[in-house]
C-alpha cells in the first residue's frame, strides 16, 4: 500500500554564534545559563540573512545527497514566524532559488514549535490524499530578529536555523506517519507573541519604547515576550494528555514507542516532562546544546541527529511531539522507513 | 502527597526556614526558580496552579494551603 514517509533530513544553522560566557552576569554566570538550560550557545542569523536563506540552505544540503533531484518536488510546504516580508508568500521565492517546477504547490503556513508535526500531517495528506509523490517542508525561524538586545532570557534560549524534511510515497503494509493528535487553545496567545508590527498594532514609535520587567530585562512592544512560567504550567498539563492520546490512538504501550522527541525548549521543561510521563532517558532525545531552541526545527534536527548517531534506525517507531506558541500542539508517530521503499 | 519539596525550594530562595508565616513574594523571584516551584509543586501534587494565584500568596502556609486546595479540587 501507498504511505507517506519521511526520506531524509538536513539542517542548517547559521554561522553567527552567541555564547553563554556572552550572556553571563554576575548574577547568571555562563555554568549556570547551561546548568538551567541546557545550552551552552545558540546560532543567530545576520542582519542580511531571513528565514529564506536558511531554509535554501537547509534544502541545498538535502539536494547534495543525491536522494532527489528539485525537479522531483511536487509541493513546498514552508513552516516560519519570520518570514522575509508580508507577502509575497516566502514559499514563493524559495520555490525560485531552488530551481523548483513552476507547476510545484507552494505555500506558507505560520506556526512554531508545533509546527513541524503539522507539516508532516499536512505533507501525509498532500501524498496519501491527493496522490503526490514528494513534499518538501522546509521549517525555518529567525526568532533573534524579534528579540531585544537586552532580553536575557529570551536571548539565552532561542536560536535561529532551519531543516529540511523530505517526504515521499513509499509501498509500505503499514503507515510510515501518524496517527497524529492535535491541539489548540488561544487563551494563551498573550503568553508568547510579538505584540505589535503586525495589523493588529502596527509598529509606531510607541511601540518601539523600551521597558523593564522585573527580571532586568527590556524589551519593547515590538520586540518577542515570553511568560516562561505559564508556558511551563502549559505544557505540564497538556503535553502528558497529547502523549497518552496518542498512545492510545496508536494503540500502544509507552515502552513500546523506540524513542521521543519533544520540542527543544529547554532542558529544564524536557526533564520535568520526562520524569512526569516515566519515559526512559536512554530514549528521551535531549538535542539543544549547541542551536538552543530553534522553534519548528528543533525536532527535525533531534530527528536527524538521533539517526545519525545510531540512537533510532530503520523501523524505530518514534514519537514527536510539539508544543507551545498560539497555545498550539501537535504529536505524531512516525516510522523510520527501510531503504528501496519509495519508488 | 508531601510539601517538603515546595518547602525545600522555598528554603533555596528564602534563606531562612519556610515557616508557615514566613512572608513570600514569588513575583519577585528569578524566573527559574518560579520555573523550579512549579516543579515542585507538580512533582509533589500533580497540579499546576495559576501563574496569578502564586504570586498573590504573602506567607508560605498561603501558598501550601493553596497548592493543597488546587490538589484536592482536582
Amino acid at each position: 500500500m501507498r504511505h507517506a514517509g519521511i526520506r531524509t533530513i538536513r539542517y542548517h544553522l547559521p554561522e553567527g554564534v552567541l555564547t553563554n560566557e556572552q550572556l553571563a552576569s554576575p548574577e547568571w554566570p555562563a555554568e549556570k545559563i547551561l546548568a538551567k538550560t541546557g545550552i551552552l550557545e545558540r546560532r543567530v542569523a545576520s542582519a542580511e540573512q531571513c528565514a529564506s536563506d536558511l531554509g535554501v540552505a537547509a534544502a541545498q544540503a538535502l539536494f547534495a545527497e543525491g536522494l532527489c533531484e528539485p525537479s522531483e518536488i511536487d509541493f513546498l510546504l514552508f513552516c516560519t514566524q519570520s518570514p522575509d516580508y508580508f507577502l509575497p508568500t516566502t514559499a514563493c521565492l524559495v520555490q525560485e532559488r531552488l530551481g523548483l517546477r513552476t507547476d510545484c504547490g507552494a505555500l506558507d503556513f505560520n506556526q512554531g514549535c508545533s509546527g513541524f508535526v503539522y507539516g508532516l500531517a499536512l505533507a501525509k495528506s498532500l501524498i496519501e490524499s491527493l496522490g503526490l509523490r514528494t513534499v518538501l517542508l522546509i521549517t525555518a525561524e529567525t526568532y533573534s530578529k524579534f528579540i531585544h538586545p537586552r532580553d536575557r532570557s529570551a536571548r539565552t534560549i532561542f536560536g535561529d536555523g532551519a531543516a529540511a524534511t523530505l517526504i515521499g510515497a513509499a509501498e509500505s503494509d503499514h503507515p510510515l506517519l501518524g496517527p497524529f493528535v492535535f491541539g489548540t487553545d488561544g487563551r494563551g496567545a498573550l503568553n508568547l507573541m510579538v505584540p505589535a508590527g503586525g495589523m493588529r498594532q502596527p509598529a509606531s514609535e510607541q511601540t518601539a519604547r523600551v521597558t523593564n520587567d522585573s527580571g532586568g530585562n527590556e524589551r519593547s512592544l515590538n520586540n518577542l515576550y515570553m511568560n516562561g512560567p505559564e508556558i511551563f504550567n502549559f505544557t505540564l498539563k497538556t503535553v502528558p494528555v497529547a502523549v497518552d492520546a496518542l498512545l492510545s490512538r496508536a494503540g500502544l504501550e509507552r515502552d513500546e514507542v523506540d524513542y521521543y522527541v519533544l520540542h527543544q525548549a529547554n532542558r529544564f521543561m524536557l526533564e520535568r516532562l520526562r520524569d512526569k510521563m516515566k519515559i526512559d532517558p536512554d530514549r528521551f532525545s535531549l538535542e539543544l546544546e549547541d542551536c538552543g531552541n530553534t522553534v519548528s526545527s528543533t525536532i527535525p534536527i533531534a530527528l536527524a541527529r538521533a539517526q545519525n548517531q545510531g540512537r533510532i534506525d530503520e523501523g524505530s517507531q518514534v514519537m514527536c511531539v510539539g508544543f507551545g506558541v498560539g497555545y498550539s500542539w501537535a504529536a505524531g508517530m512516525v516510522t523510520l522507513p527501510a531503504k528501496g521503499v519509495f519508488s | 502527597m508531601s510539601a517538603d519539596r515546595i518547602r525545600d525550594k522555598l528554603r533555596e530562595v528564602l534563606g531562612v526556614e519556610p515557616e508557615d508565616t514566613v512572608s513570600i513574594d514569588t513575583s519577585g523571584w528569578d524566573s527559574v526558580d518560579v520555573l523550579e516551584l512549579i516543579a515542585a509543586i507538580d512533582e509533589s501534587y500533580d497540579v499546576t496552579v495559576p501563574i496569578d494565584r502564586l504570586h498573590a500568596c504573602r506567607t508560605a502556609g498561603e501558598l501550601i494551603q493553596l497548592i493543597r486546595s488546587t490538589a484536592e479540587g482536582s
